[in-house]
């Protein structure tokens, strides 16, 4: 018997519901199968996102159900990414209105001075402004805001601060001066795989994500990765794979790490346009790892 | 590697002889089938089955779906359910793997419970309660036929379905809808909210939910 194959179909549906009205602006940025941004070099930070269709849900004609976001504001840079719930029909708006609702709203950090305060009530501006989204839209379009369920990781970089804030799984994590990395906020996970205690816009996520938000000085450090667990899963630990996904992203790939069929490429971190090498060296093959995969990079070139 | 294990739990006992028996067999050897032509089943999903007479017995470990042999069944003797829910708690206990800090565990597994009769032994309600109280995996149950014992299955779970026909066509309808429950469950299990219960393909004309 021969083995089946992958295929990749078109939508099988609208990514913007036919009968929800004319499609909001944000919309076309995140319809896409693929999305891809960059965001040059500015006060030391260089930050690259990338959000990818998984092969499960392009077998079967669904959409990208992850959402990303990158936004540079005054002295603030911000990324989000968000993964839309399985089970939910609408989630990937969810995950796509969550990114883009966080990150403008925490873009205005970039106005005036910050200290620690001003970082943690932003963040949690941020966050209570995706989950009124999530629920605005819902009622607005008469459907339960449960719809839209997704996760959200959620970083900011302003004035040698950090933020980072998360609801559901997926990981945050900082890459110190020496190469260690260390998961920044905690993930919500159960004992299996794929389980989640709490979504956006679920009663509590947010009261629960501002208790646990990680506010500290940015010091030495090299890099911030935010991952859904379409990327987390196949490098988890993270603690422990993260050093090697970052020599992969920053020295390119010769050959496959264990478990993963990968092809050679340079340093996505010096392509001309990062996003599309971060697009390509998303496209790796690991068994059973078929989710959507979505990874935000913030940098600093000058740190290798 | 994140896997999606499947049990089928089946009552072999003296009632399931011929037809039922057969298309049992037919079925798991259909489901096999299904889930080989299916790259994400054939890259997660791994099956084991537990027969069920006067004892409990694991005839297939939890097993890729590349590398299943789908089982010989004979059908006779009583019906020791408490045994086969004594068994599968075992096998979650050994086979499974749960998240850790160091590792990925495998998706909640999938449990489909087949059984025509009622139980003859007396230890089935704590290990009913067991699995009921610890809910370790996402359980549905049919019960084939008039005689099956619905309270008793409702005791191990809520997702209860009936089929009172037992001719072959009623259980090739039935393993469709579990090959089907397999591949939904592998294309959504894509973050689940803990606590929630999976969604499930509607059950086949023939075959209906037990309130």
């Amino acid at each position: 018997m021969t083995a089946p194959v992958w295929e990749e179909r078109p939508l099988a549906e609208a990514w913007w519901p036919e009968d929800w009205g004319a499609a909001p602006g944000w919309a076309a940025t995140h319809a896409a199968d693929q999305l891809g941004l960059d965001l040059p070099p500015m006060d030391g930070w260089a930050a690259v996102g990338a959000s990818r269709r998984g092969r499960l849900h392009a077998h079967r004609g669904a959409a990208r159900e992850d959402g990303l976001a990158l936004r540079r504001a005054g002295r603030a840079l911000v990324a989000a990414v968000a993964d839309g719930a399985g089970s939910k029909p609408r989630s990937r708006l969810g995950a796509a209105l969550a990114a883009e609702t966080a990150t403008t709203t925490l873009a205005a950090l970039g106005d005036g001075p910050v200290d620690e305060a001003r970082l943690r009530a932003a963040l949690g501006d941020a966050l209570r402004a995706a989950e009124a989204a999530l629920t605005g839209l819902a009622a607005a379009q008469g459907v339960p805001a449960s719809d839209l369920r997704t996760t959200l990781l959620l970083a900011v970089l302003v004035d040698g601060w950090l933020g980072a804030a998360q609801i559901g799984d997926g990981s945050v994590a900082f890459e110190e001066a020496d190469g260690r990395v260390a998961l920044l906020t905690g993930g919500d996970g159960g004992e299996f795989a794929g389980e989640v205690s709490h979504f956006l816009p679920d009663a509590g996520a947010v009261d629960r994500a501002l208790a646990r938000l990680v506010l500290r000085p940015l010091g030495g450090a090299r890099s911030l990765l935010l991952c859904s667990d379409g990327v987390d899963d196949c490098f988890y630990p993270l603690a422990t794979m993260g050093p090697l996904l970052l020599a992969q992203l920053r020295e390119g790939v010769t050959e496959g790490a264990p478990g993963f069929v990968q092809r050679p490429g340079g340093p996505v971190l010096r392509a001309e346009r990062p996003s599309e090498a971060l697009l390509a060296w998303l496209g790796y093959e690991k068994r059973g790892e078929n989710d959507d995969r979505t990874l935000a990079l913030c940098w600093r070139p000058e740190a290798g | 590697m994140r896997r999606l294990p499947v049990y089928l739990l089946a009552d072999v006992s003296g009632s399931m002889q011929g037809t039922p028996i057969e298309s049992v067999k037919a079925g798991i050897r259909q489901l096999h089938r299904d889930l080989l032509s299916d790259p994400q089943a054939i890259e997660s999903a791994f099956l084991s089955v537990i027969t069920f007479a006067d004892s409990a017995q694991q005839l297939v470990p939890l097993t890729e779906v590349a590398q299943f042999n789908p089982p010989e069944l004979v059908a006779s003797g009583q019906t020791n359910f408490g045994d086969a829910l004594r068994m599968l708690l075992e096998c979650f206990d050994r086979e499974l793997e749960r998240t850790t800090p160091d590792r990925k565990g495998d998706w909640r597994p999938l449990v489909f419970i087949l059984s025509d009769g009622a139980p003859t032994d007396a230890q089935w309600p704590e290990y009913a309660q067991a699995l009921r109280a610890q809910r370790p995996a996402n359980i549905i149950a049919l019960a084939c036929g008039d005689q099956a014992d619905v309270g008793c299955l409702k005791q191990v779970t809520e997702a209860v379905v009936q089929m009172r026909d037992m001719s072959p066509e009623a259980f090739k309808a039935f393993f469709k809808f579990v090959s089907a429950s397999v591949k939904q469950t592998s294309e959504k299990v894509g973050a689940i909210a803990e606590g929630e219960g999976i969604t499930l393909p509607p059950p086949p004309p023939g075959i209906t939910i037990v309130p």
